[in-house]
């Protein structure tokens, strides 16, 4: 059995801003006393480590992770603070091979037991291959933490776990559903144990190639391939080995792989476009449309969706649903797959859908400081958040797999608000000519009394195409500016109508998002050098909408949205197209 | 590789709310009064829906959220070593393309506790937090942290 693993949350959702309360049965003895969960609490030492890990300046990163150590001597994020200053040290001190050589020592001494310094010493050799730096010693560790796994010992081992947790849990299937599994089959711990020995022969196979010992690499590589072929390092290494051979057919397969997965190594992307180049009339020009082609054979949404019919309650309003994620973020990929999927089940005269994209919990190309913060109005901690009508819906990230599960949470309050009258009037004239935009948007009938209320505009590019470490391609609905005086919308006072004109310069907008990005990238992710494998900052004219939305600051409830598409012809007379004239 | 949905996912709602795979129980905790000074230890067992798991207290670079387990603060107690734990199973994370490890079923933490010298005699409820994500092979529920109150009795 392979077991598919939802890793969802991450350390961006550690206190995730969704009350979850989490009242405990009584209906065994000597049950814990409970009171109902709390979201935000972090423990002192994660939250300890949380800050001094996201410190940018190296030195004084390094300065607060010792600090951390010592503060928290019994935490159990000591070795990833080790592990944390080791890839400091690598990526930022490249040149202090003595200081690197003795900390990665440090850290394998530090193993309890052959099992735990067997697992250091691959991360030890993980780190200096990622800083592609002192190979020689990364290979020695990668061949320690290889011939630390013995299969006999963990089969024994994890039987007798599964004997223990069997014990643990006897008798409680009947009282609260906590039933036992099926003891795991002597063939599913070893498919576990090859699994996670594919990931160390990996290791070294890229390693050795890198020093330059292709034959070892090959067979260390063919091996793990053989045993799991999701492994998109491994995929684009051995397609460079293919290439270096010669063999143009087998290096395409493998580097398209390696590639649409979005985790594949730069070398291998190069090898990709020269190995395409050379396969075609030296030009890379068809190579974006042969991986699109390829991601849409491969990776098809597994959410299928039947139109949207109007009840006879429906209302006015144009629902907004409004999406915080990250194209380095695996458990995006479920609510992103979700929202696409709603976009087809719903027209844009129903419901509009705008990604916020963010450096979460890896750098993402398409993020910019108005969706920074957008995110940080409304408090969001975590990746994937949405909301729907300004209000979170409570739930999380998911799979690939996750999808459906994902979309049928969000069905439920996009169709309640469907049927929810709109609370004010929105007429958006808009249109798109050279390098501006302009919008001028109307807004009347507010039937709120809040003096909170606020317009905000914002310009989104309709589709991206980007192959992220998530390995979603095409990223919907992208905003790439929002407007007003301040880049946060227009105030608006309650009960009156009013107009907003709003307008912006392309070329402008282009320029901000890459010196934004240039500065990310110049800074360094949460303290660690990076290069973006690409800049989304140019924006396609020939690919816009524009977002309005009446808001409720406060209470982040919205009145009404309106979405025009500028890639259709606006409509004549008059030249209007707002979401609530249906 | 991949899993249909199990039941309890498809049984999310936004009416019911998310389900509370985790259920805690306490294992072991002083059944005498306990010193001011003197060491005890606190055993709690986390009972998990079949179908699910959450993950060890070991951290990963940008992976789930692991097991955390402290001390509330202000009250006459203090953890005085490292948190020990069942040992966790390992799997390989096809997202992440990581090992990582994670409990199913159940899972049990010792905590080795001291009584703050100088503390007040009586009884007292020792209080514990412990934060877990709970995940199928689907989605992920956000983190949830439950308190735990543990009677003890600090005597002369």
């Amino acid at each position: 059995m392979k077991k598919l693993l939802v890793t969802l949350g991450f350390t961006a959702l550690a206190a995730l801003a969704v009350s979850n309360a989490n009242a405990q049965t009584n209906d065994q003895e000597k049950a814990a006393e409970t009171t109902p969960a709390t979201s935000r609490e972090m423990a002192p030492d994660a939250k300890a480590y949380q800050e001094a890990s996201r410190i940018n300046d190296p030195n004084q990163k390094i300065e607060a992770l010792e600090k951390f150590k010592k503060d928290f001597p019994n935490s159990a994020s000591l070795t990833s603070a080790d592990v944390n200053i080791l890839s400091t040290l690598a990526s930022r001190f490249p040149t202090q091979t003595s200081r690197i050589r003795t900390f990665a020592k440090t850290i394998v001494q530090g193993g309890k037991d052959k099992k735990e310094k067997g697992s250091l010493s691959g991360q030890v050799a993980d780190t200096l291959l990622a800083n592609d730096l002192l190979l020689k010693d990364a290979e020695k560790y990668a061949r320690a933490s290889l011939e630390s796994l013995n299969q006999a010992e963990y089969v024994a081992e994890q039987k007798a776990q599964f004997a223990k947790r069997a014990a643990n849990t006897s008798g409680r299937a009947g009282r609260g559903g906590r039933g036992n599994a099926q003891p795991p089959t002597d063939e599913a711990l070893i498919k576990r144990f090859q699994d996670s020995r594919a990931l160390r022969l990996a290791s070294l196979g890229r390693i050795e190639f890198k020093l330059g010992k292709t034959a070892d690499a090959l067979k260390l590589l063919d091996e793990a391939y053989a045993v799991n072929s999701n492994q998109p390092a491994v995929a684009g290494t051995l397609g460079e080995i293919a290439a270096k051979h010669g063999d143009d057919a087998k290096a395409l397969d493998y580097l398209l792989t390696a590639r649409l997965t979005g985790k594949a190594p730069a070398s291998a992307n190069q090898a990709l476009v020269a190995v395409y180049s050379k396969t075609h009339g030296d030009s890379a020009a068809g190579l974006e449309a042969l991986l699109d082609a390829e991601y849409n054979k491969r990776f098809p949404n597994p959410v299928h969706v039947e139109a949207y019919r109007d009840t006879e309650k429906r209302s006015e309003r144009l629902v907004l649903a409004e999406v915080f994620t990250g194209s380095g973020c695996p458990p995006c990929v479920g609510a992103d797959l979700a929202f696409e999927a709603a976009m087809e089940r719903y027209s844009r005269k129903d419901l509009a859908v705008v990604m916020y994209h963010e450096h979460v919990p890896q750098p993402d190309p398409m993020s910019n400081p108005d969706t920074q913060a957008r995110s940080k109005y409304y408090k969001v901690t975590g990746v994937p958040t949405y909301t729907v009508d300004g209000e979170t819906v409570k739930s999380s990230g998911g799979s690939r797999d996750g999808a459906k599960g994902i979309f049928d949470r969000i069905q439920t309050p996009i169709e309640k608000e469907l049927d929810a009258p709109a609370e004010a009037k929105l007429t958006v004239n808009a249109s798109a000519a050279g390098n501006s935009v302009k919008v001028a948007a109307s807004v009347g009938d507010v039937k709120s009394d809040s003096k909170d209320l606020k317009v905000q505009i914002l310009l989104l590019e309709k589709e991206l195409r980007y192959s992220g470490e998530n390995g979603i391609r095409f990223h919907p609905m992208v905003v790439r500016a929002m407007g007003g005086p301040d880049d946060d919308g227009f105030a608006l006072t309650a009960g009156g109508a009013a107009s907003f004109d709003q307008s912006w310069d392309l070329d402008k907008v282009s320029a901000g998002l890459k010196a934004h990005l240039d500065e990310y990238e110049a800074t360094g992710h949460r303290g660690n050098a990076f290069k973006f494998s690409e800049k989304k900052d140019r924006i396609d004219r020939g690919n816009l909408a524009v977002v309005v939305i009446v808001q409720d600051a406060k209470t982040r409830h919205i009145l009404q949205a309106a979405f025009v598409d500028l890639t259709l012809p606006a409509p004549q007379p008059p030249t209007s197209n707002s979401g609530n004239e249906r | 590789m991949k899993r249909l949905l199990c039941a309890s996912f498809a049984a999310l709602s936004l009416a019911a709310g998310p389900p509370n795979p985790v259920t805690w129980k306490i294992e072991s905790a002083p059944d005498k009064p306990v010193k001011a000074g003197a060491r005890f230890t606190v055993k709690l067992t986390a009972h998990i829906l079949e179908g699910w798991h959450f993950y060890s207290m070991k951290p990963i670079e940008d992976g789930p959220i692991p097991t955390r387990i402290w001390l509330a603060e202000s009250q006459p107690f203090q953890l005085t070593g490292t948190i020990g734990a069942d040992e966790p199973q390992t799997l390989l994370d096809e997202t992440l393309h990581k090992d990582i490890e994670l409990y199913e079923g159940s899972a049990t933490f010792s905590l080795p506790v001291r009584v703050t010298s100088g503390s007040e005699t009586g009884p007292r409820k020792l209080l514990v937090n412990a934060q877990t994500q709970s995940c199928n092979n689907s989605m992920c529920l956000p983190p949830t942290t439950v308190k735990l109150e543990v009677p003890v009795t600090i005597g002369k």
